[in-house]
């Protein structure tokens, strides 16, 4: 009888310490309750199999500045190791839906160092020329050429800046027609965007062609492009430089 | 919270604030405030006095109020205190279980249980439950007496209940049918018998259908083969005691009692057996090891204690200690147990006990391991980044404050590896990084929202911040910098460095200033309007990155350096000329920031056409320009900075009143109002956005500034065309549409008219252009 009670005693003391045992790798492990101190210890172990509980966490944890740690944390091994495309698409979803501002803000924020490092694949060709005689007081075209491999809904394609060398102002060359321009892109279209120039002084300008195409809320990528231009009252160059 | 108004014809140049005869601050606009601390009991006089642009002066009459000490009231007023039992008719098997519970409006400090005017319990919480053993039959009292904050006492009231004995069924029939209630209570002592103890049995009956016990002890088999029980003691009680033994060890020695009724028919017979050791003073064995075998500083350590117990009592636990410290016990009767974690460097030393059952102990010879370091693969590098705000309109103290640097492009050069990192919303940076031997961080002032830098112009003056190197210790795996400084006008962690981007045509020495955390107050305070924005949006277009230029301001064509926005370069120019506004920084003027950035805003998720020129609030603008077109243009960014600037006064990091017009946008004071100037149009928006209509009572609406962006985000930003507020209003998507039949729709009307605009579409525009 004796035996039986101290084997019952044993048993019922068993079950509490897994009980207790449970509840302890519940509290240090569930994404509800996980802390700082937890996050730094992922953050340290840089391995990509903790993004799925990073994530989680992000969506579970009701400290808002825990949320944001794991948006950082998961970020940066993701980026170290080469698993962006694990948390891009939560990051985005982030961006456009949530509703805290500070949480938000890390997923845009955290977005773009990823996009940093490893850009959206646009298969975009982008090219500008000047067309027309090149001397002071003519007036010629800059034409900026553009075509995507993708749709895209909003494309801006301008001049941004017109630099003459001597000033370091703008004078010299007036832009004639609207600056900058927008419009939709169909996959495989091209489209040319001309701006009229008009050369009153001779010098030697830079001008900064841009194009932004807007993907969606959160994502963007631009281009540049700069046209060396010379000048002369009886003539003159240009030159792309890459 | 003072406030002083001013007005003249020709402009106001100082109001000074003077409280109980002394100047408490002066300002250079009107109203100029002030708010103080709170005053000692006794009188405050108070008045204002505003010098104009030509000197005169006025001055109000002085004014006072009383300032009194707010009264304290007593507390008298007993605590409430209940307390119940459970329960609630027990009998002489049952635990009883006390609860008392205590409230007061002054909170309780403790409550005491009672129980037969006897002290069993005593907390500091307003509740107390307290479980006993079950009590003998008769009448049980208890009070629980609670205590408040102030004093005063309350007592429950005394409650009694019964305590019956167990009305156990008549077993004299079913006791082999049914399992009775177990009507006696068996024990023995010692616990843990030896051969060399004696010990007592004992059986009491808690059932008074018990009549009379027989106790048995041991057993032995009887010349036919049958194991006889022989019994030792009877007793006609509730009570039956035997002291018996030695025994001899190593067998179970059966303990039996019976229980008999009035009848002396048998009722219930139990069964222990009692386990007896050998006595032994035979201590136990114990060893630990440990692995990996030769440990370095990065290694887990894994101890493995093990004991057994050659006088088969058994173990009964076993401890393994670390360099002088117990560092695990194992469980009640496990015969091993394991311990892991980091060494440090050098000679550590570890030693297992164990305990038998018999209590006698013994501990493994003190072991030695010497651990060589090896430093981590990797070291935790973070901090704090800060900037330092200045506030020229001394509404907040003090007029300097450290605030996070937030989303900012950080760098950790080491060596030939450069580590990329934002900080979070304290500020807060993070690098995992390779193990170098020093480092050093750079800085630049940018974010998602905005890149600022010294010019753009063809040679490109680029600024940054580098931190000095910092060496890591050899074994460290953590290094915390603390708050990395980057002040107004001085260095602290961080040197500030600007340099022309072209070494072609430019120059490309290297340049040290002082300070700059203007850089990082215009990304900061663009982030913020940034951050409203992204959260408010209604459309699917991107907001592209602002770039700034600050101080070396380009300048608007045909005037000075000013701060302004060429929205199709996507810049914004913030001049700190001493020739601009008496050298004004436009670094820390937040409401100039958040202005100019609207004009990025537009740009990018709404639409504007060449738009740019000097301007004033009442001013309407002349050809080429657009009147409606350039009123709505100025007067939206004249609200948004406004809207942002009120909704941080309750957060902790207040933006800068400087150059605000908190009172025109109440009460623009113009002329002449209408679509076509941008006065009126940041009225009417702020009417809309405000949270009040007090004395407005052409304004019924609070609180819509989220419609307003997402009207400004989808309905405005037309391809070709830029907006006007009557789109704002009628379009399609605009105020009317959205509304529909909520009343908020035509509440907009006599906000229109009130502002000197029409309240229908009976005139010509543009049109509602559409994407």
């Amino acid at each position: 009888m004796k035996k039986t009670k101290i084997i019952i005693i044993g048993i019922a003391a068993f079950l509490i310490l897994a009980a207790i045992g449970t509840w302890q790798l519940l509290t240090v492990d569930s994404p509800e309750r996980a802390g700082l101190n937890h996050l730094n210890v992922l953050h340290m172990r840089l391995n990509p199999a903790d993004i799925p509980f990073l994530i989680e966490v992000v969506r579970k944890n009701s400290d808002q500045y825990v949320r944001e740690r794991a948006i950082f944390i998961m970020t940066d091994i993701a980026v170290r190791k080469d698993a962006a495309e694990q948390v891009s698409s939560f990051l985005d979803d982030l961006a456009y839906n949530e509703k805290n501002d500070s949480v938000r803000s890390a997923a845009y924020t955290n977005l773009y160092v990823i996009r940093e490092l490893d850009p959206l694949k646009i298969d975009t060709n982008f090219d500008a020329y000047i067309e027309g005689n090149i001397f002071e007081g003519n007036t010629v075209d800059l034409v900026a050429s553009v075509n995507s491999g993708s749709q895209v809904n909003e494309a801006i394609v301008g001049i941004k800046r017109i630099t003459r060398r001597e000033t370091g102002g703008a004078q010299g060359i007036r832009v004639s027609t609207p600056n900058p321009l927008r419009f939709s892109l169909k996959a495989g279209e091209i489209k040319e965007s001309r701006f009229s120039l008009d050369l009153r002084d001779e010098g030697e300008y830079l001008l900064l062609c841009f194009l932004k195409l807007s993907i969606d809320r959160v994502d963007y990528q631009t281009w540049e492009k700069a046209i060396l231009l010379r000048v002369e009252k009886t003539g003159g160059s240009y030159q792309v430089q890459e | 919270m003072f406030t002083a108004i001013a007005t003249d014809a020709g402009g106001i140049s100082k109001i000074e604030i003077f409280i109980n005869g002394s100047m408490a601050t002066s300002g250079k606009t009107s109203p100029c405030v002030y708010v103080s601390r709170p005053f000692p009991a006794g009188t405050v006089t108070y008045n204002a006095v505003a010098y104009d642009k030509v000197g005169n002066k006025a001055a109000t009459k002085s004014l006072s109020f009383n300032v009194t000490t707010p009264k304290r009231q007593q507390d008298t007023i007993v605590p409430m205190v209940k307390a119940v039992h459970s329960p609630e008719n027990p009998t002489t098997l049952d635990k009883v279980t006390f609860t008392a519970k205590a409230a007061d409006a002054g909170g309780i400090s403790r409550i005491e249980l009672f129980i037969n005017h006897r002290l069993v319990r005593t907390t500091g919480e307003p509740s107390i439950s307290y479980t006993s053993d079950p009590f003998p039959e008769g009448t049980v009292r208890y009070t629980a007496v609670a205590y408040d904050k102030a004093g005063n006492v309350a007592s429950s009231g005394e409650h009694t209940f019964i305590v019956k004995p167990v009305e156990l069924p008549d077993l004299t029939k079913e006791i082999r049918r049914r399992p009775p209630v177990r009507p006696v209570h068996m024990s023995y002592q010692p616990f843990y018998p030896t051969s060399l103890d004696r010990i007592t049995f004992t059986a009491r009956a808690f059932s008074d259908s018990v009549k009379k016990m027989i106790m048995s002890v041991g057993s032995y088999r009887n010349e036919y083969g049958f194991m006889v029980y022989p019994p030792v003691a009877e007793n006609n009680t509730s009570f039956c005691e035997y002291t018996g033994g030695p025994y001899a060890a190593g067998s179970m020695l059966p303990f039996t009692v019976y229980a008999f009724d009035e009848n002396n028919e048998q009722i219930w017979v139990g069964t222990q057996e009692v386990m007896v050791a050998d006595w032994d003073n035979i201590p136990p064995q114990v060893d630990i090891t440990y692995s990996p075998a030769e440990p370095t500083t990065q290694d887990i350590v894994v101890f493995t204690a093990t004991a057994s117990d050659a006088s088969g009592r058994g173990v009964g636990k076993v401890q393994i200690s670390v360099n002088g410290s117990v560092v695990r016990t194992g469980g009640y009767r496990e015969t091993s147990c394991t311990w892991s974690g980091k060494l440090h460097e050098g000679r550590n030393t570890y030693s297992a006990k164990a305990w038998d059952l018999a209590y006698n102990s013994a501990s493994s010879p003190e072991g030695e391991i010497n651990v060589t370091d090896v430093p981590a693969e990797h070291v935790w590098v973070h901090g704090n980044l800060q900037y330092e705000d200045k506030f020229e309109y001394p509404l907040y103290s003090p007029a300097t404050e450290f605030r996070p640097i937030r989303a900012v492009e950080l760098k950790l050069v080491a060596g030939s590896h450069t580590y990329n990192c934002t900080t979070d919303v304290s500020g807060f940076f993070s690098f995992i990084i390779d193990r170098p031997t020093e480092f050093y961080l750079k800085l630049k002032a940018g974010n998602p929202a905005a890149r600022v830098e010294r010019d753009y112009d063809w040679c490109n003056e680029y600024v940054w911040w580098e931190s000095a190197k910092y060496p890591i210790p050899g074994n460290a795996s953590s290094v915390d910098l603390g708050n990395m400084r980057v002040g107004a006008d001085t260095n602290y962690e961080f040197t500030a460095y600007w340099q022309e981007n072209d070494t072609l045509f430019c120059g490309s020495s290297k340049h040290q200033f002082a300070g700059g955390s203007a850089y990082f107050n215009i990304a900061e305070t663009i982030r913020r309007e940034w951050e409203y924005a992204t959260g408010h949006r209604d459309d699917d277009d991107s907001i592209g990155k602002v770039s700034v230029a600050y101080p070396d301001s380009n300048t608007l064509q045909g005037s000075n350096s000013i701060p302004w926005t060429n929205p199709f370069y996507g810049e914004i120019y913030l001049p700190c000329d001493p020739d601009v506004e008496e050298g004004r920084d436009f670094g820390f003027v937040d409401e100039t920031i958040l202005h100019e950035y609207a004009h990025h805003l537009t740009e990018e998720i709404s639409e504007n056409d060449w738009a740019l020129a000097t301007h004033e609030l009442c001013t309407r603008a002349g050809w080429p320009l657009n009147a409606d077109e350039f009123a709505w243009f100025e007067g939206f960014a004249e609200y948004l900075s406004h809207f942002l600037i009120k909704g941080s006064v309750n957060s902790s990091e207040k933006l800068s009143f400087e150059r605000t017009k908190f009172v025109f946008a109440e009460t623009p004071n113009c002329p002449n109002l209408g679509t076509g100037v941008e006065g009126a149009v940041f009225a009417v928006l702020w009417d809309l956005a405000d949270d009040s209509s007090q004395g407005e009572p052409w304004d019924t609406v609070n609180g819509e500034d989220d419609t307003i962006f997402k009207i400004f985000d989808t309905e405005m930003d037309n391809y070709v065309d830029a907006p006007i507020i009557q789109e704002f209003v009628f379009c399609p998507r605009g105020w009317l549409a959205r509304f529909g039949n909520d009343p908020r729709g035509a509440a907009i009307l006599p906000i229109l008219a009130h502002h000197g605009m029409p309240t229908s579409v009976g005139m010509t525009w543009g049109g509602c252009g559409g994407n």
